[in-house]
Order: structure tokens, then sequence, then C-alpha cells
């Protein structure tokens, strides 16, 4: 007698097999966001080091990132740029990648950390559509970025707690500020993962000797803080300045740090550390809650129809034109007050100068991509 | 029925190995964030839109575009740029504003920091605070106010708009009393323009014996036209920066 396969066991291992084709196919794509962009250091970097060089505690783990160090060899001041704190908002990611492909330091020392929250580059922020990926196009070529989430991978750390209870001042937060490293501030040796990763940007900072801190961030056009400079009062001397510097060129304003507002790294680092603590923030419509169609070009061009309807309603705080935002300009707005913060800071540790930058217009009328090295 | 013979026994084996199999990934898939994978899924290039954020996609076309257009922008003609960085309209009289001098802010915007930072560099002898009452006023001579409210700073302050206020109304009633003069300083722009601004700068106004305005603020004339009826010098400023220069001319 001829053995048949009844049908409904025939259907049951199809649909089997093709879940588990399925779920082969998603975790491939998935672990994709575990790889890095590459970056490829210029002739400013002197040496790449390991955060956990300074918090062993993050050897290992996914918190760990590079530091690139430019040394000028020339007595001077050192600064730290933090890009990357929230990968969800590029300007800060390509700036500080920029820095570390192009910049040529004439005095004194900068570190620069591209992925200040290596572990959010890992994910995407649920239910945003987020792209993986965003491309940049080089003089010769295409290059890809990681778009990460704003907070730390919940495969770090998780559960959140309900509340989010900020160790040094006790302060309540949404539980899901756990996760978020410009609320984790000034960290802790034996805190959570995010509270680790903060511990050791502190650690750098303070056996550093690190004068100027520079958190790149972006925020979303209707947010109220956006192009601006966001000062500790001990740095709102230096962000003065720099607004004298660069407002013929942008619209910008200085806001003073909140002193009741805590775990902000404009706040901590500067009360914690001898650090002049500045954050810079410019408009991202892909991070906003107005934009349409989430994909890589809108993280690169800006442009998106809704904004500009949105700022002819007078919604938002900052001009949105037809022609977007483009990425380039928010990297130009970051670069410059970078460069402007070190030319207008006179430490008595000595001066610190960041050579061969482009302008503020050169960027705008270039691209960034024309700044960054081809793809190799 | 075949599920009792031999055949059917495997079968039903190779079913509960392929289900645990299964499984097995989807915990793998799990663990890495699924919430996450279902997005990043939606964005990878062969899936196209499954939009998240439908009603954007799909713009509407209604009535509501044909009420704006961004190519139309509202501008009004500034006596201040970049080459003619500082138009005073009027004379100010230097010999009024003698020290000593208090700077303060109504309002609590960084513009009152910014004055600090200026007359630091104008290097004049003067007495910064932002949140000084009506006790501290008497003594000097010469009061400057940056009138830019922010609620942000209030905020950041903790600072309430009618404690703010009440600190405003009472410093304006010992200035008249101890005859200081008063420059009324707007130097945030446009962005510092706004009902709890006009509030203070009106209250300044009205005893200011000179005005110091970033002109991108004066779009609705506010500033000229009061300094015109009043018969008050202003000095408008095309930049921040610009104050210096202004401050030097009155204080140097
Ligand atoms: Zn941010």
């Amino acid at each position: 007698m001829k053995r048949k396969i009844p049908f409904h066991i025939m259907t049951a291992s199809i649909l089997c097999i093709l879940v588990i084709v399925l779920v082969v196919v998603l975790t491939m794509i998935f672990s994709q966001a575990r790889e890095a962009e590459p970056i490829y250091p210029g002739k400013g970097v002197t040496d790449v080091r390991m955060l956990s060089d300074w918090f062993p505690k993050l050897k290992g783990t996914n918190g760990d990132t590079e530091v690139y160090i430019l040394d000028s060899g020339v007595k001077g001041s050192s600064m730290l740029v933090l890009g990357g704190t929230h990968p969800n908002e590029p300007a800060g990611v390509m700036t500080a990648i920029m820095l570390i492909e192009y910049c040529q330091p004439e005095s004194g020392v900068l570190f620069v950390i591209p992925r200040a929250n290596n572990s959010a580059f890992t994910c995407t922020d649920p239910q945003e559509a987020a792209p993986m990926k965003y491309y940049i196009d080089t003089d010769n070529g295409t290059r890809w970025f990681r778009f990460g989430s704003r907070a730390t991978n919940p495969t770090d750390q998780w559960p959140d707690s309900e509340v989010y209870v900020h160790a040094s001042s006790g302060q309540q937060l949404s539980g899901s500020e756990t996760r978020n490293l410009n609320r984790a501030y000034p960290g802790r040796e034996d805190g959570n993962f995010t509270e680790k990763i903060a511990f050791g940007l502190t650690e750098l900072i303070k056996r550093e000797n690190i004068q100027i801190t520079v958190d790149l961030h972006e925020a979303s056009p209707e947010y109220t803080t956006v192009n601006a400079i966001v000062a500790h009062e001990k740095a709102l001397d230096l962000a003065n300045l720099t607004l004298w510097m660069v407002e013929d060129s942008m619209k910008i304003t200085v806001e003073a740090s909140p002193t009741n507002l805590h775990g902000l790294s404009h706040r901590e680092l500067g009360d914690s550390t001898n650090t002049l603590a500045l954050l810079m923030e410019t408009a991202n419509a892909s991070q906003g809650r107005l934009h349409g169609r989430m994909d890589s070009d809108l993280v690169v061009t800006g442009k998106d129809k809704f904004y500009t309807r949105a700022y002819g309603y007078g919604a938002l705080n900052v001009d949105y034109p037809a022609d977007g935002i483009s990425l380039s300009e928010r990297c130009a707005r970051h670069i410059t007050c970078v460069k402007e913060f070190c030319s207008m800071y006179e430490g008595e540790a000595g001066l610190i100068s960041l050579g061969n930058l482009p302008s503020y217009d050169e960027i705008i009328d270039q691209g960034i991509g024309h700044f960054l090295k081809d793809p190799q | 029925m075949i599920r009792n013979n031999s055949g059917g026994e495997i079968m039903n084996r190779i079913i509960i190995v392929i289900m645990t199999v299964v499984m097995l990934f989807a915990f793998v898939a799990c663990s890495k964030g699924a919430a996450e994978s279902a997005a990043e899924v939606k964005n990878t290039k062969t899936a196209q839109p499954v939009a998240s954020v439908p009603a954007a996609a799909t713009p509407s076309t209604g009535t509501v575009d044909s009420e704006y257009d961004p190519n139309v922008k509202v501008e009004f003609e500034t006596q201040t740029n970049a080459d003619r960085r500082v138009v005073t309209i009027g004379t100010i009289d230097k010999s009024r504003y003698i020290a000593p001098i208090l700077v303060t802010s109504f309002g609590q915007s960084t513009d009152a920091a910014m004055l600090d930072t200026v007359m630091k560099r104008v290097g004049v002898d003067y007495t910064y605070n932002p949140a000084v009452g009506a006790d501290g006023v008497a003594g000097y001579k010469t009061i400057v106010i940056a009138v830019g409210a922010s609620t942000k700073g209030l905020g950041a302050a903790g600072i309430s708009e009618a404690d703010e206020t009440a600190r405003a109304k009472a410093i304006m009633k010992e200035v008249e009393a101890n005859g200081l003069e008063v420059i009324c300083c707007h130097i945030g722009g446009s962005s510092r323009r706004g009902a709890l601004s006009d509030v203070f700068t009106d209250m300044v106004l009205s005893q200011s014996s000179c005005i110091v305005l970033k002109e991108d603020a004066n779009f609705d004339g506010k500033f000229t036209d009061y300094a015109k009826a009043h018969n008050l010098p202003i000095s408008l400023i095309f930049a921040t920066k610009d104050t210096v220069q202004v401050f030097t001319e009155i204080f140097k």
C-alpha cells in the first residue's frame, strides 16, 4: 500500500520551512546593524585608543568605543568632541568623522569620539521606520553610515524601570530615559550599562584634563532648543564669543544649561569636571514628528515638504526652506562652531587651533562628501 | 488513518523538531530586539514603503496648501547690514551714563549673559546680577537691562513668569525713585520677541533714555516707532557682537 502524506501535514511543513527561511533572512539583515561604518583616519590622527583605556570595565562590551587622538605636538589646550551620543542625530557623527579624516590641529590636542554611545548604533528606534544606513557621495564613490537609535540597545541594558532616577541628583524621569546617555552623566562606576559609558567619558575628561568638551546633537525642527549652543555657566562666555564669530553666517542662539535639569553633558560635565561643557543642536527633519517618508535621502538632504509647510504656518523654531536643511549645512554649523570654540578660547594651558578645516560656505557649496575620504 | 501508523509518527516528530528550530530562531531574533528588526526590514531597499507614517506619505491637496506659499517671505527693510553694522538714530548723550553700572535681565534669557560678555570686552567696571532684587538697585547710577524674555530661561532659573514680572515692576519703581539712567537692550533678535518679552520691553522703555536693538527684532517697527514718538536715541545693530561698538561709544 502506497503511503500518502496528508494535505494538512504537507501545508504545515511548507509553512514551517517558509518561517525558517524568513527568520534566517531577517536575522541576517538584522545582524548587519552590528557592523560599523568604516572610518579612515587622516593625517592629523596620531593615536586611536579605546574608551576602556580610561575605564577598563567597558572592555569587551558593546559600550567600548574608539577614541581618536589628534595631537598637534605643539603645547596647548585639549578639546573633546563627542559625536553619536544619539546615533539618530547624524550631523554629530558626520562632524566627528570629518574631523578625524580631515582636521590637522596646529596646537593643542583634539580628542574625537564619533560613536559616544556605540551600543545605540546597533539598533534603531522601534516604530520609527528608520533606515539602517544612509549614503553620502564622496568625490569618488558612495559611502554608507549607520543610522542608530537614541538610546542604548536593549540587548545591552534591559529592562527599563518605570521611572528613571538620576543617581547623583535623585531627579526622576520617564523610564525610557534609562538608556539615554545624555541623561546618565556624570555616570557611575557600578551603575547600569549606560551610566558606565558616561562614567568612562567623565574619566577621560578628568584624566586627560580636557579643557573644552563639545557634545554634538540634532533636534527636531519643532523642538524649542534648536540651532543653538547650550552652555554650562562656566562656558557661557566662550559660547557668547563664539556666537559673535559665527552669527554673520548662521542664525544661532546661546542657551544657558538649566541648573535643575540633571544627567545632561552640559550640566554634569561642567559641574563634576574642570571642562567647559558645551552642547550643540541643529535641525534634523528625520528626527521630528512631522516628516514624510523616512529614508536615507531625508536624512541627507533634509528636504521635506511637510516641514516646509509647517514652517509656513509658523509651527517651527527654525527657518525651513523648500530646499531642506541638508546634512552638509548641519555639519557646517557644527564644524564652524567647534573651530571657533577653539579660536576664542584663551586658557592657561595654551591655545588650541584646528587647522585644515573648510569654512562654513565651503562645506555648504561643495557638500560634506567632498571633505570625506573616498571609500577604500 | 495514517496518523495511527508509523509514517505519521515520524512526520509528527519531524514537525516537532522543525517547530523547535523555528522557536529557537525566533528567540535568537527576539533577543536582538524584535521590534527593531521589524522596523528595519521595512526599510531595506527591496521592501518598498510599508510606510509607518501613512498620513505623511500621501500629501493632502486641500485648501490648506493655497493659504501658504513657502516662496513668499515677509521681509522688512533694515537699515543695518553686514557692511553698515551700527545705525544710531538721534544722539546718545554719553555723559548721562556714569558709574556705578548695574547689568541685569528682565525675563532671564541669556541676553543678559551676553551683555556681561560685552561689558567685559568694553573694559568698564560694572556689576552683573541677572536676578537682582529691587533692594539691590540703590547706589547705582546706570542700569542696563536685557529685556528679551525666554520661558526656557525662566524655567531653567526656576522663576515663574509672575515672580519675574513682579521683580521687574519693583525694580522699575526703585529706578524711578533713585533716578537711575536706563538703557533698554534688546539684543536677542526676532526669536526674543513675543508677548512675554513685550511686557518687559514696555515696562523698561517707559523709563529709558536710550535703546540698543538688534534690528531683526524690529520687524513690526515697535522700537523705532517708540523712539520716534518719544524722541529717544536708538542704536540699531546688525549682529549681537556690534553691541561692543555701541557700548564702547557710550561707556568709554
Ligand atoms: Zn541628541
